[in-house]
């Protein structure tokens, strides 16, 4: 019994440490239009994108491409999970105003990816 | 705003429409179930608006997940258990089609607080869902046709139909599992958006009849024929044993 109570402590340790571990990214939603309209983060990694709805009705963000659906209520936030993902261009929007709310996520090759940070830290 | 609405309403009722038709064909004795299921819908539409914001705030921004995972799993079992019941039962057809309404309600009643009120979209949200109601609801009348006859032919058509839309569940769970981050996301297996994009109106289709997905990763492939495998399976062996 002690032996499963240390396994299932360990296995939510590991949980925490991997969920935790994902770098993290913003998103925000205003007037319907995405900011920014191209998120460029890292290949080959778990990532967490927290969503801000600063609008004050709800979104649904959507991508076939990152098999994502998820809704954020208005003057509300969510998070995705996404990854790892392989370098590329994944194209999402907001489903309930998918003619304004568009946008692109850019995955960068690791190299590509460290330039842009020392680009950026610069 | 008018085109956008038709294709929110033709996608959320879709696969409760597709599901209701094959259950009806399924279950030909006794419709009694049907206001079963209205009376849960009208159940949801009074008192899910108040909840809607405390729900998805619980397990960390997750809950509509959650409750959405457990819809797709209550339809499952649902169907499971229709397929393995000698003679089914009419609640569980409720539950199954309740439990669909409950997930096609939530979308269809945010997508509308998104709209009524709002300036200059009020008609036009009124008349898209009239529109994509009125589609949605011939496509489930062809679909109940189709079946009745084809039914001629084989009855594992039926068995088939219910195998496919239990595989719906099956993919959707784990999808939405993925995405809270539940269960790993892995490599896509192949990508056929080339073929059949997701976008496209056979795409919507195919998703809300058997879940399509164009990319699927191998456990959402796994969970898919997994459930497909069980549903046909009990169907056979039901028909065995009558």
């Amino acid at each position: 019994m002690t032996l499963l109570y240390r396994s299932v402590l360990l296995c939510c340790a590991l949980l925490s440490c991997e969920v935790f571990a994902r770098q993290e990214f913003v998103l925000v939603l205003k007037d319907h239009l995405f900011s920014p309209s191209h998120l460029y983060v890292p290949a080959g990694q778990k990532i967490k994108i927290r969503l801000l709805n600063q609008d004050a009705t709800p979104e649904e963000f959507e991508s076939f491409a990152l098999n994502r659906e998820k809704v954020v209520l208005g003057q509300s936030e969510a998070v995705l999970y996404l990854g790892p993902l392989q370098a590329g261009e994944y194209g999402f929007f907001g489903d309930f105003h998918p003619d304004s709310a568009k946008g692109t996520l850019i995955v960068l090759p690791e190299q590509q990816w460290i330039q842009r940070q020392v680009q950026h830290a610069d | 705003m008018l085109i956008n609405t038709v294709l929110v309403y033709i996608r959320e009722l879709l696969p409760v429409l597709l599901l209701l038709a094959t259950l009806l064909r399924l279950l030909q004795c006794c419709r009694r179930w049907l206001l079963q299921c209205a009376v849960f819908t009208l159940l949801m539409l009074i008192f899910l608006p108040p909840g809607l914001g405390d729900i998805t705030q619980l397990a960390d921004g997750n809950g509509l997940e959650l409750l959405f995972v457990t819809a797709h799993l209550t339809t499952l079992a649902a169907l499971v258990l229709l397929c393995a019941y000698r003679q089914p039962h009419n609640y569980v057809a409720a539950v199954a089609v309740s439990a669909q309404m409950l997930l096609c309600g939530i979308n269809l009643l945010l997508y509308g607080l998104t709209n009524i009120g709002a300036e200059n979209s009020t008609e036009s949200f009124w008349l898209g869902a009239v529109l994509g109601g009125g589609i949605g609801l011939s496509i489930a009348v062809i679909w109940y046709q189709l079946l009745a006859e084809l039914q001629r032919f084989s009855q594992l058509v039926l068995g088939l139909m219910l195998a496919l839309i239990a595989a719906r569940q099956g993919i959707e769970t784990i999808t939405l599992l993925g995405q809270i981050d539940w269960l790993p996301s892995g490599k896509a297996i192949w990508d056929s958006s080339m073929i059949v994009s997701e976008q496209t109106e056979a795409g919507v289709f195919f998703q809300a009849w058997f879940g399509y997905e164009a990319s699927p990763d191998l456990i959402q492939l796994g969970s898919w024929l997994v459930s497909l495998v069980l549903i046909l399976t009990l169907w056979q062996w039901r028909r065995g044993k009558q």
